[in-house]
């Protein structure tokens, strides 16, 4: 699992909006857009400036989303694993 | 959940999503078909008001914001606005004619502007056409090396062109250069009144053979490959997730150089202007965008109506207000528009 004291921040090479209750990401090298449901749309959101942990993006979802911590720490975990391998978000210096 | 069906409900649900700014009128060619209203007289806006208007459409979540003109380059603070827009995390397309952007140029709009796509002006196959066209003599080796010049520093490059009877037999071979230049081309096939409703530019417009022969080269075109386009037609788009006839006023406006602001580039009717108020003031209380949305909802239905009974064909409430001062009664019957070019944006799976 990735830790949750490590931020992460929208890649420069990443264009990213919520159109409504869904995001859009436009990778700018691959001319590829990618769509996000709302939760992932929040959770990007969140992470986008890379001012928060994974901890605490989990801990906003929790609030917003009304679901169990340790579930939201586990999705913010995969879904920042599978941000960071598509290249849409980078790790964002040291917690 | 797809893009295609976020741009859809931004449609319906009026999310603002692609904002055209025209920087300027000014321009370095001359084209014999320019829709540009050179005599529009007003006070252009300041570097102040664009930093104001970019700040709020990106908390407005625009997605992309598109710097055309006139040449856009021409601006004198081009660059700034764009480094503005790039640093408020927009979608960047460039519209510019492509004359100027040879080697220095081209490398700061990379480098500082970093756009999506720098969309250029190709009006034929040969220079005797393209240049015929803009008035301006070496413009089309000048664009041409331009091209090759972006595309070497790793610039995205699209062409578009406008179908004119000068052109319109050259169709087949400008798509073969675009391919050995190694970018896309689009094609329009309408040559528009200019935006004060001057009709003379119509007097280049493609011959009925001329449409009836590039129809048939789409056809076969798009038979052969995948077309895609940022916005969804008309007629690929789910009847059901739809309620309007395009996204004017819905999913998109036009700024022009003096803070007018309009429903898209080609529905000319101001909705207010940024010299008096916000633009989300304008977009949440404008009677006239109000208006707008209306008449793209019942344009709708009465286009579908008439498609029914002569098939499918292209209408622009915007051009049609422009032509009969009736944005329900179009002043032509233009071929389908079809943007046949090569996928400039996928999805990803």
């Amino acid at each position: 699992m990735i830790e949750l004291a490590q931020p992460y921040r929208l890649s420069s090479r990443c264009r990213f909006r919520v159109v409504g209750d869904e995001g859009v990401v436009v990778r700018l090298d691959g001319a590829e857009v990618v769509a996000l449901n709302g939760i992932g749309a929040a959770m990007l959101e969140l992470m986008r400036d890379g001012t928060r942990t994974l901890g605490d993006v989990a801990a906003c979802i929790v609030e917003r989303f009304d679901v169990d911590k340790l579930v939201a720490e586990q999705d913010a975990s995969e879904f920042a694993r599978e941000l960071e391998e598509a290249g849409i978000v980078e790790k964002a210096g040291s917690p | 959940m797809s893009f295609r069906s976020s741009v859809e409900r931004a449609w319906r649900d009026n999310h603002l999503l692609s904002v055209l700014l025209e920087l300027t009128y000014r321009c370095n060619l001359d084209c014999a078909f320019c829709y540009n209203d050179m005599a529009l007289k007003g006070r252009p806006l300041r570097l102040e008001q664009y930093e104001v208007l970019l700040d709020e459409l990106a908390a407005m979540n625009v997605l992309t914001v598109i710097l055309s003109g006139g040449e856009p380059l021409s601006h004198p603070q081009f660059f700034e606005i764009g480094k503005m827009a790039r640093d408020r995390g927009f979608v960047l397309r460039i519209k510019s004619n492509g004359h100027a952007l040879s080697s220095e140029l081209a490398r700061r709009v990379r480098d500082e502007i970093d756009p999506f796509l720098v969309e250029v002006s190709l009006h034929g196959a040969t220079a005797a056409t393209h240049d015929r066209l803009t008035r301006v003599g070496g413009s089309f080796n000048q664009l041409i090396a331009n091209i090759g010049e972006m595309r070497a520093l790793g610039l995205r490059v699209k062409a578009n062109s406008t179908l004119t009877r000068w052109n319109e037999n050259e169709l087949q071979e400008m798509f073969a250069l675009a391919a050995t230049l190694g970018i896309a081309l689009q094609v329009d096939p309408e040559v528009k009144p200019r935006d004060n409703g001057d009709l003379s530019p119509l007097s280049l417009a493609p011959t009925a053979e001329g449409v009836s022969k590039t129809n048939a080269f789409f056809k076969a075109r798009s038979e052969r490959l995948e077309h895609f386009s940022t916005v969804p037609s008309h007629a690929d788009a789910p009847v059901d997730s739809r309620d309007k006839h395009c996204g004017a006023g819905a999913s998109n406006l036009a700024i022009d150089p003096y803070g007018n602001v309009l429903p898209c580039v080609q529905w000319r009717r101001p909705i207010g202007n940024l010299h008096e108020a916000s633009i989300r003031e304008l977009w949440n209380g404008s009677q006239t965008l109000a208006a707008v949305r209306d008449i793209t909802v019942s344009v709708r239905n009465e286009v579908a109506q008439k498609a029914s009974v002569t098939g499918a064909f292209a209408f622009c409430p915007g051009l049609a207000e422009l032509q009969t001062g009736n944005p329900h009664v179009p002043g032509s019957i233009a071929p389908q528009k079809a943007h046949v070019h090569l996928p400039l944006l996928r999805e990803a799976s």
